[in-house]
């Protein structure tokens, strides 16, 4: 018998799904990828094409997680201070709001 | 702008226009303006067969469908689609489709005027081609029921001088409706 | 507004007074009877194939967005603020995680729900002013999809989907599930025409008889070697569920052989053998018949023929879904998409994409002689000697309702609903007696929203 943590095989099923998106968008890069690193991080983005528009993939090479942003959320990260990266920062790993969470 | 592609455009010419446009009183400009000027009183008068030899044989005959996209998406045509997207084949069967007897969208025909402005001609890197912008307002009166349709459109053609005069060897029309407000486009432009 | 009861019963005796392709309060009858119960196709999956792309689709005057959202969900809202009614997208496709009025600034995440008022604390004095927890851009009634077709119905109780279409999704498969992973949408064309939306529906629906004089020219310039007259006749159509077709009669040959002679490459024959039913195979294989122009009920049609795209003897097939969206009693607006299985070869595609060119949209040949007729029809049917006229719809009947032939058995067709081969106007009869049981039956009122201010909706009288 195999010992699973509860969640594991969802937890893989969602790890299958987010590669598989993240490939397709790869697939339809466009441009070079900009990186960029310090002793405490690294991030990778590049413009990827959608169909219908297009979103900017921001990765981390490390942890593989990653985001595709549209313009309208990269607008909205210009309106933010240094505390609301700071309360991301200070929450690795996870969301900063859950999902069920209607937000501020 | 992304650049309109086509899956069928791939045999033709990808000469681009280089420099300036080139001045009004350069006899390349004048030779291609009065091409399209000549070109239009054939269309008008539906005298296709004439229309069909002034194609080069590798000719990519292209109107992508516009799509309303926002300023910054990047494209304004629709992905892969086109009201036309021909080559010498099938542009050759719509004139002989035309020249049956049957085809009744243009029996009786309509009465067609192609009004031609803002002709401009740009050297490439062959001396034999040039490119030539232009607008195009088509005017289509048909029956005594209905009032007649307009077409509007810019258009980029790639002529070519042959041993048989110079030729069209590429165009494409960018039409300015997302929705053609015409019947059909049983019509070239 | 009239008592149309006159009307209905003609219709349903095959006599078509001939106004109903030109009349005002029939038009506005139908804007609440048929479109506002029936379901309505408005996108494939394929044209919003990753999260946040969205396409600006309409029913009648009502525009909807439908978007794919962050989860993959694909959703329909309503296009318009819940705030001063502004459209919230006014470009007709796009990807978006958010959507933003241009008038206000209130946003949305794709998936409809309102995130963001402008100043909701100061100008609203918060939740106890304005309750913006729960509140969404208004979802289409009802929204479902069947092999990708996304349909959405005004009637919030419309039966499900599957049963609206019934057994007609049988021969839907052959337009839309030729592989796993189904067909991709391109387009739509879009293009105005001077003629009655219902005209397009009832001629795709089974008109067979006009193939060989409407279309004749494709036949002489060597483009298409199947409408002539004899070949048209041999084929059958048939109605099933809430929508039905013609086909061709193939030559003789098996199942393989016969898919090959309208074009599919070998590789493509064998998916479809996976994918379809043993009884969807032998209505080719067996039975010889293969599907060409068909409709749904109220407007969508597709069509799947057979051209030459070049100057050899080869054909290829090419597959196109339309919709006759209703302007006015005499305007529609036709979309036009092409279609092709998403696994084809992409040098198929690109013939595919050809053929559907050469053929059918706003450019396409046999096209351009149909509508052509249609406007003709239209604007005769405007004035008051049309109104003295019945139309003869009852094509494959005797005078005493007995069919001309008999319907084919069930060993001649092994598909389901009712099949005639040769000439008939059956399905013009199905569709339009569709037409006048919605026509007859009022609708619902519709109940209504109040934003912002609690969760009730209240059932109000319909405008």
């Amino acid at each position: 018998m195999t010992l699973r943590w509860e969640g594991e095989e969802e937890a893989a099923a969602e790890a299958c799904r987010a590669a598989a998106e993240r490939g397709e968008l790869l697939d339809h890069a466009v441009g070079e990828p900009i990186c960029l690193g310090n002793e405490f991080a690294e991030a990778r983005v590049v413009r990827v094409e959608t169909r219908n528009g297009a979103r900017l993939l921001v990765e981390s090479p490390r942890s593989g997680r990653w985001v595709a942003l549209c313009p309208l959320e990269l607008e909205a990260l210009t309106w933010q201070n240094t505390a609301t990266f700071s309360a991301m920062v200070g929450n690795p790993f996870g969301p900063l709001v859950r999902e069920d969470e209607e937000g501020p | 702008m992304r650049a309109v592609r086509s899956p069928l455009g791939a045999h033709a010419s990808p000469l681009l226009r280089t420099g300036r446009s080139l001045p009004f009183c350069d006899e390349r400009h004048q030779r291609a303006h009065q091409w399209l000027v000549d070109e239009a009183w054939l269309l008008d008068a539906q005298a296709y067969e004439e229309w069909l030899d002034l194609l080069t044989e590798d000719i990519h005959y292209l109107m992508p469908v516009r799509v309303t996209t926002a300023l910054g998406a990047g494209y304004d045509t629709s992905p892969g689609m086109a009201h036309f997207d021909e080559d010498k084949y099938s542009l050759s069967r719509r004139v002989a489709r035309f020249l049956t007897e049957h085809a009744w969208t243009e029996d009786p025909p309509s009465r067609l005027r192609h009004h031609l402005g803002n002709v401009r001609t740009f050297a490439t890197e062959e001396p034999d081609h040039l490119v030539v912008d232009s607008a195009t307002l088509l005017y289509r009166s048909r029956g005594d029921v209905r009032e007649a349709s307009v077409v509007s459109a810019g258009r980029e053609d790639l002529l070519r001088r042959t041993p048989h005069g110079w030729k069209l060897a590429r165009r494409t029309v960018m039409v300015d409706d997302a929705v053609i407000r015409m019947q059909n486009l049983a019509i070239f432009l | 507004m009239a008592d149309q009861s006159g009307v209905l019963a003609d219709v349903r005796r095959g006599m078509i007074p001939a106004h109903i392709y030109n009349d005002r309060e029939l038009f506005e009858l139908e804007k609440q009877r048929v479109f506002g119960r029936a379901w309505v196709f408005v996108a494939h999956e394929s044209e919003i194939p990753q999260p946040g792309d969205y396409v600006v689709r309409r029913v009648l005057q009502d525009s909807f967005i439908v978007a794919r959202d962050e989860k993959g969900v694909v959703r329909a809202h309503f296009n318009m603020c819940l705030h001063r009614g502004m459209q919230v997208c006014r470009a007709e496709m796009g990807n978006a995680s958010h959507f933003r009025c241009p008038y206000h600034g209130w946003s949305y995440r794709n998936d409809g729900r309102l995130v963001g008022l402008p100043f909701h604390q100061e100008a609203y004095g918060g939740e106890a002013g304005f309750r913006r927890k729960g509140r969404r851009l208004l979802p289409a009634p009802n929204l479902a999809s069947y092999n990708g077709l996304v349909f959405l119905s005004m009637d919030p109780d419309a039966e499900p989907l599957e049963e609206f279409l019934g057994d007609f999704r049988f021969y839907l498969d052959y337009y839309t599930r030729q592989s796993p992973t189904g067909i991709e949408l391109r387009g739509p064309q879009r293009w105005r025409v001077k003629a009655n939306w219902k005209i397009g529906a009832e001629n795709f629906a089974g008109d067979m008889y006009h193939t060989p004089q409407t279309h004749i020219s494709v036949v002489e310039i060597g483009l298409f070697r199947e409408p002539k007259a004899q070949k048209r006749k041999d084929g059958c159509t048939y109605w099933a569920g809430n929508g039905g077709g013609t086909t061709y009669k193939l030559p003789p040959g098996d199942l393989d052989e016969r898919f090959r002679y309208v074009g599919y490459p070998q590789q493509m024959v064998d998916r479809m053998k996976q994918m379809f039913s043993a009884d969807q195979l032998r209505v080719v294989g067996d039975d010889g018949f293969m599907i060409s122009a068909a409709s749904v009920y109220p407007n969508l049609s597709f069509v799947h023929n057979w051209p030459r795209v070049a100057d050899s003897d080869d054909v290829l097939p090419f597959i196109s879904l339309r919709q006759w969206q209703p302007i006015s009693e005499d305007e529609t607006e036709v979309l036009s998409w092409f279609a092709v299985d998403a696994e084809a070869p992409e040098e198929f595609k690109a013939l595919s994409y050809k053929a559907y060119l050469m053929c059918f949209g706003s450019t396409g040949m046999f096209e351009q002689d149909d509508v052509e007729n249609w406007v003709s029809l239209t604007s005769t049917a405007a004035g008051s000697m049309a109104r003295r006229l019945l139309l003869n719809s009852r094509m494959g009947l005797l005078e005493d309702g007995a069919e001309v032939v008999p319907a084919l058995t069930c060993d001649q067709f092994h598909g389901p609903g009712v099949a005639h081969a040769g000439y008939g106007e059956y399905n013009q009869r199905e569709l339009l007696n569709r037409w006048a049981d919605d026509l007859e039956r009022p609708a619902k009122p519709a109940p209504t929203l109040e934003v912002g201010v609690g969760e009730q909706a209240r059932v109000g009288s319909p405008a």
